[in-house]
């Protein structure tokens, strides 16, 4: 990942959480992340256009229920926060990853996202995606986050 | 006086969360259809009055640059106003889908503050049912 990228990315993680789940967001040390429980969804989005790549942001299954009890301003509780948990975290990924295309294009450049895949992850395969140097860490509220970006620009 | 809205979206949360917006907006709500998607959507303005579309663009089946062209080439469709929302902020592709026809764009995440303005904005109160 670019060095200058970081930042940004830190910068609209943070300011797009902020704005769409109501959740305070720092970034920390991927190590000092705390544990996350056993179970994680990960979503994955593949960018295509002036640059190429991959958006990837893991969180721990109880957080998905969190932002869709945020989003729709009800307790984590309530059956529609477990209906819609998956889909809020989705549709997060989703607004994040807009944001960061352009960003990281700039200029009169396109990128976009394709439609998000979801999957469910185990404690070891968090560790493992720990262990990617491009992973950034962020606490979100008590949850531990990683967000990936491993993108390239576009062959001409 | 109130507006029949649809609002297409393959995000669940984002339809639930429209209606709540659109409540907090204090805009005068009749009928709230929701589509996941552009032919989901066709098949619900075939049927119904509708005021105002909100479509997303990024959607399965039929995406929202689909949508607005379908729309465009239907007599009946083609003056009603429709609102892109979109996390995109492309200026080639917002270009592209107000060439298109859509009357608006916001981005998102949005507040009821925007989305009132752009209701206030494309209906005023004389075109309420």
């Amino acid at each position: 990942m670019r060095a200058e990228w970081r930042d940004r990315i830190v910068e609209v993680f943070q300011d797009i959480v902020g704005k769409q789940a109501f959740m305070l967001v720092e970034c920390l040390d991927k190590e000092d992340l705390p544990a996350g429980g056993e179970e994680f969804r990960r979503a994955a989005v593949r960018l295509r256009g002036d640059i190429q790549g991959q958006l990837t942001v893991i969180v721990p299954v109880e957080m998905c229920k969190e932002i869709a009890a945020n989003v729709l301003g009800i307790v984590s509780k309530e059956n529609l926060a477990e209906l819609r948990a998956e889909d809020s975290f989705v549709e997060l990924v989703n607004v994040v990853c807009g944001h960061l295309a352009t960003v990281l294009v700039g200029g009169e450049r396109r990128a976009r996202g394709a439609l998000p895949e979801l999957s469910t992850i185990s404690r070891d395969e968090w560790r493992e995606a720990q262990g990617d140097p491009d992973a950034i860490g962020f606490l979100v509220d008590d949850f531990p986050v990683l967000l990936t970006i491993a993108v390239e620009e576009a062959s001409p | 006086m109130a507006f029949n809205i649809l609002v297409v979206d393959d995000s669940g949360t984002v339809r639930d969360f429209f209606g709540k917006t659109l409540r907090l907006a204090g805009i005068p709500l009749g009928d709230l259809f929701q589509a996941r998607n552009g032919a989901e959507a066709l098949a619900i303005l075939k049927h119904h009055w509708i005021d105002l579309v909100f479509t997303d663009i990024n959607m399965p089946l039929m995406d929202g640059f689909e949508l607005v062209e379908a729309m465009r080439e239907d007599d009946l469709l083609e003056r009603l106003p429709v609102v892109v929302v979109s996390a995109e902020q492309d200026p080639m592709g917002i270009e592209e889908m107000l060439s298109k026809g859509a009357r608006a764009y916001v981005r998102k995440p949005f507040t009821p503050e925007r989305i009132k303005e752009v209701v206030e904005d494309l209906l005023g109160v004389g075109h309420a049912r």
